[in-house]
């Protein structure tokens, strides 16, 4: 018996995926022989080497949406490359870990080959992006099972139904079925292996770390609650042994956690903060620092020397604040005032932490008013341009997504969903909020964005969003 | 090879349609037992290649019944195309629905899955590897 697991293109980063080192700890702490391996990276390497830039791009939105531009050997000469990739390890076992939906135009014709190729090896897929796409809401894992194109999938916390499924427990709970179980605790867990990784794949050689799962908040756009029913925490000296000891054993020094948020436990954040900015302070030439998802806080909840603390270690903190209006913001369930949001900018330009901004357009509550006052916002606000704000991300427009707050409440909020298949079609007539008017309101804010000097992020989904409405 | 599997429904009045799968040089390859309903037929062929299915056997004075009244069809001698799989794998079936092409003896070219004429319907399978057959489908 062997295993291997890997990621599946594609994901958009210079940086490892966590995923397959994690379970590969997980697998090799029950005595199953396993190779974990970021094919994500490899691919996307060998694109930009084989390929002109235009064709990247084509083979990049096929990836993303079977984009129909695509030419047909250049799809498969990538899929050939990434099966061959796998099938050198001669594993019995292959695990394709999918970290969002973009990963399954990629997964389904890697699975059809290495079905074709060495139809005795055991497919297993799992992770985030077996389910929801831009298109779909059929289950992914369930359309490849019944295809026959794989033999197993797995929905939700891997660490244990994965090698439960390798030692023979087909039926154990979260395989080929919708209903999953959470680990019971996040801490003492084996760390994650990246052994079988190639650094030099990777411009940015960061470690992924997991400090926690779920979320403290319940935003009503968001459906974490429905993956993560309950928000789980790793100690801050659990997550400071992690980092510790990858920097012992492969010297990495740059860590990102992937965490909905990293302090979303308070008090063991601020321990965490105290261990590093000790270790820090007493090994000036070997510090440690990392970036993260982060929630603004009010004043009250973190202090002057907890920013100070913070300094020490971080690099990019990355903020829902989601709405500039405080209404919107507070309906939406983020629970700071603007008061407190410009206290956070303040403390994050005064000890020099970066911040990467996420805004959602078109909230169900949100007007042209709310609009104009964002748009206004950057134009008022543009001594936080690089300092600390180093970018700005517009997620798209909002999306409904089925198990959110707003999803439940569409009646009373007023809304109208037109098409369950694309939850970026709806409407509040009441407000002419429309898909038309948000993404006018999009473009007007992204332009305000750039013009006033800030750095608008962009990344390829949010592109063919876009597209999708705009058709 | 390539293994093709044609989904197929058969509709029976005065017996049922009679199906040649031939190559491109007019050799029968396949002559299928086709039975009343759904039929499973599967095909190893050597790729890229044009297969043509002789579609015969009706005729269409006797083997349509239409109901005076309505004018509706009320029972019919045909075959139509469900599902193609290509090594297993199903094609996009509203792709399917538009990817044959009918040449009847009787009314011409008709762009169908349902056919309840005789004449000839090409499948062209123009790509070596199965996996280019199946990109061919949706790109």
């Amino acid at each position: 018996m062997k295993l291997l697991i890997s990621t599946v293109p594609w994901t958009d980063t210079e940086s490892p995926i966590m995923a397959p080192a994690l379970l590969k700890s997980m697998c090799v702490q029950k005595g199953i022989p396993t190779v974990a391996v970021d094919l994500n990276q490899a691919v996307i390497n060998f694109v930009r080497k084989n390929f002109d830039s235009e064709e990247e791009r084509q083979l990049q939105e096929f990836f993303y949406n079977t984009s129909k531009n695509a030419n047909i050997k250049s799809v498969s000469k990538t899929i050939n490359y990434i099966v061959d990739k796998i099938l050198e390890h001669n594993a019995t076992h292959v695990a394709l870990s999918l970290l969002t939906y973009t990963s399954q135009v990629a997964c389904e014709w890697i699975c059809f080959q290495i079905r074709r190729k060495a139809p005795e090896v055991k497919i297993i897929i799992g992770g985030a992006g077996v389910f929801n796409t831009l298109n779909s809401k059929t289950n992914f894992g369930e359309k490849l099972l019944q295809q026959t194109q794989i033999d197993y999938y797995i929905k939700g916390d891997g660490d244990v139904s994965l090698p439960d499924l390798i030692l023979k427990d087909t039926k154990s709970i979260g395989v080929n079925q919708i209903e999953w179980k959470q680990v019971d605790n996040l801490n003492g867990l084996p760390f994650p292996d990246y052994g079988d990784y190639d650094w030099s794949l990777y411009k940015n050689k960061s470690v992924g770390v997991v400090g926690s799962r779920g979320c403290v908040r319940h935003c009503t756009f968001c459906d974490i609650h429905e993956h993560w029913k309950k928000f789980q925490w790793r100690t801050g000296e659990d997550i400071f042994r992690e980092l510790v000891w990858h920097n012992e054993n492969s010297g990495v020094r740059s860590f990102k956690f992937q965490d909905s948020l990293i302090n979303g436990n308070i008090i063991e954040f601020r321990k965490l903060m105290k261990l590093l900015a000790a270790h820090n302070d007493a090994n000036p030439t070997n510090q440690l620092n990392w970036s993260s998802f982060f929630i603004f806080r009010p004043q009250r909840q973190m202090s002057e020397g907890d920013w100070i603390d913070i300094s020490k270690s971080a690099t990019v903190l990355t903020v829902g604040i989601e709405a500039i209006n405080e209404t919107v913001r507070f309906h939406m369930g983020k629970k700071f005032t603007n008061k407190d949001m410009h206290y956070c900018f303040d403390m994050c330009r005064k000890y020099n932490i970066k911040v990467h901004m996420l805004l959602i357009v078109g909230y169900v509550i949100d007007t042209e008013e709310t609009n104009k006052e964002t748009i206004q916002w950057f134009y008022k606000n543009k001594h936080y341009i690089d300092d600390p704000i180093t970018s700005v991300s517009f997620g798209g427009t909002l999306g409904v997504l089925p198990g959110t707050e707003i999803y439940r409440r569409q009646e009373e909020l007023g809304m109208e969903l037109k098409d369950e298949q694309f939850d970026h079609n709806w409407t509040v007539s009441k407000t002419n909020n429309t898909p038309d008017i948000r993404l006018k309101w999009h473009n007007e804010q992204t332009d305000a964005c750039v013009e006033s000097g800030f750095t608008v992020s962009s990344m390829t989904d949010n592109h063919l969003l876009m597209e999708k409405m705009m058709k | 090879m390539t293994k093709i599997n044609l989904i197929v429904e058969a509709g029976e009045c005065n017996g049922l349609m009679k199906l040649d799968i031939l190559d491109s040089i007019d050799t029968v390859l396949y002559n299928p037992k086709i039975k009343n309903g759904t039929n499973n037929i599967e095909l190893e062929v050597k790729t890229p290649c044009v297969l043509f299915l002789k579609v015969y056997g009706k005729n269409r004075n006797r083997d349509t019944l239409v109901d005076p009244a309505t004018h509706k069809v009320v029972k019919d001698k045909y075959l139509k195309i469900l599902d193609v799989y290509i090594d297993n794998k199903p094609l996009d079936r509203n792709k399917v629905q538009q990817m044959f092409v009918l040449e009847s003896e009787s009314k011409g070219k008709i762009n169908t899955s349902y056919w309840g004429f005789n004449g000839i319907v090409s499948f062209e399978l123009l790509h070596k590897d199965s996996l280019e057959l199946h990109l061919a489908n949706i790109l």
